[in-house]
Order: structure tokens, then C-alpha cells, then sequence
């Protein structure tokens, strides 16, 4: 900004006090950790499913591969509008039909990763009820009931207080440290094997461990929103990154050691048995034989494994009606879905929109009585955080392609060499993760179904660049506007037709930089 | 008797008591809402004063030799004028901060709400008003402008555009939606005459989607 004065500024001070502190995000970007939903549900799912022990060591791996990644992916979430989705950085680093295709990609992505919870929900709600209070409900009733809780919460713009959030998971990781301190104090055969870790646990064949990366993927999902603060954090430029790169590590650690010390408590060639037999109830079992009040641990453990889901549904509910929103605002989709309830400012048709599919969904699997826990819960889930996989190689080739024209400042590591790094490794998972996909759903290697779910991705992903192309030819001023989210069309820019005023855009303006909130930079 | 129908309306206390229910005096706007567009309807009474112009996404001052005679007027254009180097987004939101308390006061002085206190100690202040059928009453006299396309002035303009980008537009309006949004694109039409307004208008709306996708109300 060429005008910018020395002296401090009464106005910009007065708008700090209103922007978010660096606890404040980092809380935010720390409860996208869940230990008891990815340890206790997802992996030892996928232990059952898969027969894969070495899960510990798919977490570091991914871990290290995704701070990678979040180098080159916090350095342009600098320099772009509405930061906090994928999709953003293809329409602006590649360009904006592949934005449009990934914008499709990431909604399919975030839809099957929340509705898959609600078929862990009922599971777990389901035995938690009838081993406490002896009801008999089928595990859709209790699903139906947190389908319901939270389609109102989304339609009424209720969030879960990010203080409640933080408690919840305090507790959480304080009753997996438990878990682990016991575990490892306790392991089988009276030695401590660290067979997890080692790579043959991992790699006993290349389609096994690339369902196993799957599975490692959509554990960190989360990781990658705190850049939706990008503009209104307090010293974004290092809290963002602060908080994305303490948030994969954390993750990494916490899902590594409690993984392992499942293995080194039950012994590692008596996982994938276990897991089997226990289901969502494993991790608090083994914990609970050793800790003497196996009932209380269980309980506990699976109250927290409630909320934990619970919280699940509600922040993905939120970003997929967030996507829809930006989309419905910029045109791409109905403009109907960009609109907001006035008393509340919830994105209500977006939000209607994704419940109604949700419970559609629900009531499908209900009827065909299709398994909650492997179908709904690790197929959808699963193959969601495939889709995320897909969406970090198309942000990393995108953020080589944004800094290529122009360094704005970052440094080449950031911009060069992290995301070419990246791209590389996440697109070799990615092709081990297809090969593996039938092993990841437990399916026959000629099934349809291991091609039909990663294959959906391609078809929203091809259906969305043909209808960006076609806005392109019949309204170029939606096709300009894509990726670019609230700054994108308005309603009344759109009833007046006006080209006198053009709404603020990327390159456009007096100042150099995008502004879509109060920030000024 | 008199009739509120002829008390002429400072544009921020109109939309303000636009955006009031005045049988439960409970606003129809989210709080981050109805702030940014009180924000906007000050700054845009010191663009129909003459005073600022907003061009290419900054405000410029037009005029300095007089400062307004309004008290809040002229803190806003000395603060505008000191620091000149923010964007437009930057000064609704920093406006908005305090937008809502100048129009409260401004109806107080004006013996159109009072103050009453509230809670168990009684040290909650709210603003109630005088007469709840008065502020019903602004809301609709602007639905029968938008149903009669009866614009005879910016502000009421300035209001239309306002309540559209903030969503108050359907909690007004009284005929089936495709009517009454015919009547609106035929009302708003007219923003195009007057950037400054078109401009503070779609930067409103655009504000309040930010404050959407970021999550924070």
C-alpha cells in the first residue's frame, strides 16, 4: 500500500481487539485432533478390515508428508480470498475450472466424511445405551437423533462453544495418556515390541499399505483449517502457520504412540484378532483390564468417543455448507444456497441441503441393513479422506503454479521445493491408495465398488470443470468470480447490473492485496 | 395526535428501526448484521451530505472546509481524514464497531426510545421504544415504497439497497417473492446513478458472507 502512514493506527488498533488471539486459533486448530475416534474407531476398524498392524508408522510418515505439504499451503493462504477452502487456491494457483472440479471434489469429500460418523455414532451410542440403561434401539434411532440435533444446529447457527470443545479435548487426551502409560506399562509377553513401527508391519504388500495410508489420511483431516482465520487472526502470518504445524504434530504423535501401545499391550500378531472380535470397545478394554475399573474406563471412554464423533458431525456439517455457500455466492451453484437467514446469518439453505442428504443416506442404510460400522462408517469415511488426499496434490501443484509467477516474498522452500516435495510423495500415496483400494474396503479385487468410490471423485471432479466451462461461454462474470467467495457477486451487484462498480477482485482496486474483512495489509 | 408517518428519518435510524421488531423489540438482523449496516447507512448520510465519495474502494474526502453539524458526523470525517490510507471494507467495520449506540443515542435525544435498565442489580441498560407501533411503522413504509416503487429519495434508496444485502428484505416485504423482486431490481436500478452507494452497499453484503465463511458471528 503506497499510502500507508508510520504512525500506529487509532482505527486498525481499534479492529485488533476484535480479531482472534493465537490461543484462540490454535485451540481451533487443535481440536481437529480427535485420539479416541481415530485410535479407538477408525483404527482399530481398519485393523479389523485390513489385517494391517502397522498403522504407528503410517501416521509418522503421513505426518511428516503433510507438514510438508502445510509449508507451501500456509505461505499462499497469505495471498488468498476465502483461505480456508481448497478449492480457493486450484481456482487461483492452477485455474478456475479445475477449481470448480475440486470444489465438487472437496464437497463429496467432506459429505462422506460426515455422514460416515453418524454410522460409528450409532454403533457406539447403540451398545453404550443397551449395556447402561438395557435399552434395545436399532443404531439408526440414535443416529436419526444426532442427525437431528445437528441439522438444527446448522440451521440455527448454534456452534459448539470452542471453549467446551478444548475441555473435551483435554480430557480426551489425558485418558489416552492414560491409556498408553498403562498399555506400555503392561505389555504382552513381558517385552516391549516395537513391531509397529518397523516398515514390514506397514508394507506386507504394496496394496495393503496403501490402504493403510488411507485410512492415516483421513485421521489428520482437520489439520488443514486454520487458514480460514487467515484475515482475522492476530499475527496470521505466524499464528496460521504455528497452529497447522502444531496440529499435525500433535496428531501424529498422539495417533502413533496410542496405536502402538495398543500393540505392545495385546502384542502385535493379536491386534488384528482383537479389533475383530471388540470392535469400538478395544482401546477402553485393554486399558481397563489393567486399570481395574474396566466399566468406568469403558464408560467414559465411550461418553468422550460420543461427543468426540459428535463434534465431528457438526464441524463437517459446517464446512460442507460453508463450500456450498461460497459456491451458491459465486454462482457456480444456486444462488438460493448463498443465502443466509437474516436473524441468525446461518447459511440455512446450504445447510438444509447437506442434511437432507445426510438423512438420506441414513435412512438407505437402515432400510437395506447394510453394516453400520464397516459400510457407513470406514467405506464413507475413508473414501472421503481420499478425496482430501486428491485436494492436497491438486492445492500443492497449485501453490508451484501461484508463486511461479510471482515470489511474493516467500521463501523457496515454501514455495518451491515443500510443494514439489509434496506433490511427489502424495501423489505416490495416492497411487498406492487406489491400488489398495479394495483391500481398503474389504472387497474382492474385480468388485466394481473399489473402482465406483474413487471413481466418483473423477466423475464430480470432470462433471464439475464441463460445467465451469459452459459458465465460462454463457456467464463469464460467475466464471470470474469463482474461487474468489464472499468477495465474489452480491445480490445487490446482481440486481443492479452495474459496471460502474465493480466489486473488489483479486488484482483489482487501489491496493494490491484482496480484502474481503477489515484487515488491512 | 401526531403521525409518525411525517417525522423525517436520519437514514441510520430508519434502517435501524428497520431492522427492530417493535412488538418485541427484539432485532431481526444477527447482531454482526445489523452493525455493519448501520455502519454503512452513517457513512452513506455523509455521502448524501457531500462530504466523503467513495471511489475505486477507498472513501475520499469532498468536502473539509465546514465540518458537519452533526457531532457524529464530524467524528467520523475528522477520524476518515486523519487516517486516509484504509480501505472501504476497513472503515464499515471499524463504523460498525460503534454504529449502533450513535443511532441509539441519536433516537434517545430525539425522544424516540428511552433507556431503560434491567437485570437483578439493574445495571443492564437496554433501548426500549417510546412507541412499538412507531417502529413497526418504518418497516412498513418502506414495504409499501418497494411494493409502489414509489423512490422519491436516496435515502430511501440507500435503505432498500441496505435491507437486500443484509437479508431484512424478506422479514419486510409483504407480496409473493418474484413481485416484490421485480419491484427491487427495478428500485436498485437506480444505485447505478450513484456509486458511492452502490458501493458501500455491496461491500456490506459482501462483509457479512466474509463473516459467514469465516465462522464467527
Amino acid at each position: 500500500m503506497s499510502s500507508s502512514v508510520s504512525s500506529p493506527s487509532a482505527v486498525s488498533a481499534s479492529l485488533a481487539k476484535d480479531r482472534l488471539g493465537v490461543w484462540a486459533v490454535i485451540m481451533f486448530a487443535m481440536t481437529a485432533a480427535t485420539p479416541l475416534l481415530v485410535v479407538g474407531a477408525l483404527v482399530v476398524s481398519a485393523w479389523a478390515g485390513t489385517g494391517v498392524v502397522g498403522y504407528p508408522l503410517a501416521f509418522v510418515l503421513i505426518g511428516i508428508v503433510l507438514a510438508i505439504f502445510a509449508a507451501g499451503y500456509v505461505a499462499m493462504a497469505r495471498h488468498v480470498v476465502n483461505a480456508g477452502a481448497f478449492y480457493s487456491y486450484i481456482a487461483l494457483g492452477a485455474n478456475k475450472a479445475l477449481g470448480v472440479g475440486a470444489s465438487f471434489v472437496a464437497v463429496l469429500a467432506y459429505n462422506l466424511l460426515q455422514i460416515g460418523l453418524y454410522g460409528i455414532f450409532g454403533v457406539v451410542a447403540q451398545g453404550f445405551f443397551q449395556q447402561r440403561v438395557g435399552w434395545d434401539f436399532q443404531w439408526y434411532w440414535y443416529s436419526l437423533v444426532a442427525w437431528a440435533i445437528v441439522a438444527l444446529m446448522g440451521a440455527l447457527r448454534v456452534d459448539i462453544n470452542s471453549k467446551i470443545l478444548g475441555v473435551l479435548l483435554l480430557i480426551e487426551l489425558v485418558l489416552v495418556v492414560v491409556f498408553d502409560v498403562v498399555d506400555i506399562g503392561h505389555p504382552a509377553g513381558g517385552s516391549i515390541s516395537v513391531k509397529a513401527f518397523e516398515p514390514h508391519a506397514l508394507f506386507p504388500s504394496a496394496a495393503l499399505a496403501g490402504a493403510a495410508f488411507a485410512v492415516a489420511i483421513t485421521s489428520f483431516v482437520g489439520f488443514e483449517a486454520a487458514p480460514v482465520f487467515s484475515e482475522e487472526a492476530r499475527h496470521a502470518r505466524r499464528t496460521v502457520p504455528a497452529a497447522t504445524y502444531l496440529a499435525i504434530f500433535v496428531m501424529g504423535v498422539v495417533y502413533a504412540v496410542t496405536s502402538w501401545a495398543i500393540t505392545v499391550a495385546v502384542g502385535p500378531d493379536n491386534v488384528v484378532g482383537q479389533a475383530q472380535q471388540q470392535g469400538p470397545d478395544f482401546i477402553f478394554n485393554v486399558a481397563g483390564q489393567h486399570l481395574g475399573h474396566a466399566t468406568t474406563v469403558l464408560d467414559v471412554g465411550h461418553v468422550l468417543l460420543l461427543t468426540s464423533i459428535f463434534a465431528g458431525m457438526v464441524s463437517y456439517h459446517n464446512a460442507v455448507a460453508r463450500y456450498s455457500f461460497a459456491l451458491g455466492r459465486e454462482g457456480v451453484l444456486p444462488h438460493l444456497l448463498g443465502r443466509t437467514r437474516a436473524r441468525t446469518g446461518a447459511p440455512l439453505v446450504s445447510s438444509i441441503a447437506q442434511s437432507t442428504i445426510a438423512l438420506v443416506v441414513i435412512i438407505v442404510f437402515a432400510v437395506e441393513k447394510w453394516d453400520p460400522l464397516t459400510r457407513l462408517f470406514f467405506w464413507l469415511g475413508t473414501t472421503g479422506g481420499f478425496g482430501i488426499l486428491v485436494l492436497l496434490i491438486g492445492t500443492s501443484l497449485s501453490v508451484l503454479n501461484f508463486f511461479r509467477r510471482d515470489h511474493r516474498d516467500e521463501s523457496v522452500w515454501s514455495r518451491v521445493l515443500a510443494p514439489v516435495l509434496a506433490t511427489a510423495t502424495l501423489g505416490y500415496i495416492m497411487w498406492y491408495v487406489v491400488d489398495g483400494f479394495a483391500n481398503l474396503l474389504g472387497v474382492g479385487s474385480h468388485d466394481p465398488v473399489r473402482w465406483i468410490m474413487p471413481g466418483l471423485y473423477l466423475a464430480v471432479a470432470v462433471i464439475g470443470v464441463l460445467w465451469a466451462l459452459t459458465l465460462k461461454g454463457a456467464k463469464p462474470d460467475v466464471y470470474d468470480g469463482i474461487g474468489l467467495g464472499a468477495t465474489a457477486g452480491t445480490a445487490v451487484a446482481a440486481m443492479t447490473f452495474s459496471s460502474a462498480t465493480q466489486m473488489p477482485t483479486q488484482q483489482g482496486g487501489a491496493g494490491d492485496q484482496p480484502y474481503t474483512t477489515y484487515t488491512d495489509r | 395526535m401526531h403521525t409518525w408517518e411525517d417525522v423525517p428519518f436520519s437514514l441510520a435510524d430508519d434502517f435501524y428501526l428497520i431492522g427492530l421488531d417493535g412488538r418485541t423489540n427484539r432485532p431481526r438482523l444477527h447482531a454482526k448484521a445489523m452493525n455493519l449496516g448501520v455502519g454503512a447507512a452513517l457513512l452513506a448520510e455523509l455521502v448524501l451530505a457531500n462530504y466523503i465519495r467513495i471511489n475505486n474502494g477507498r472513501i475520499e474526502v469532498a468536502y473539509r472546509h465546514y465540518a458537519p453539524e452533526a457531532r457524529e458526523h464530524a467524528d467520523m470525517l475528522s477520524r476518515i481524514i486523519a487516517e486516509p490510507q484504509h480501505h472501504l471494507p476497513v472503515w464499515i467495520s471499524y463504523f460498525a464497531q460503534t454504529a449502533t449506540d450513535v443511532v441509539q443515542q441519536r433516537l434517545v435525544a430525539r425522544r424516540f426510545m428511552h433507556v431503560e435498565s434491567r437485570g437483578m442489580l439493574r445495571t443492564k441498560q437496554s433501548y426500549v421504544p417510546v412507541d412499538p407501533m412507531a417502529v413497526e411503522w418504518r418497516s412498513l413504509r418502506i414495504a409499501r415504497v418497494i411494493s409502489r416503487r414509489d423512490i422519491r429519495t436516496w435515502e430511501d434508496l440507500t435503505i432498500i439497497g441496505l435491507i437486500v444485502a443484509t437479508g431484512l428484505a424478506e422479514a419486510v416485504m409483504w407480496d409473493s417473492q418474484t413481485d416484490e423482486r421485480d419491484n427491487l431490481v427495478a428500485i436498485l436500478h437506480y444505485l447505478n446513478d450513484e456509486p458511492s452507494l452502490h458501493a458501500l452497499i455491496t461491500q456490506v453484503e459482501t462483509l457479512i458472507a466474509a463473516a459467514v465463511l469465516a465462522q464467527r458471528k
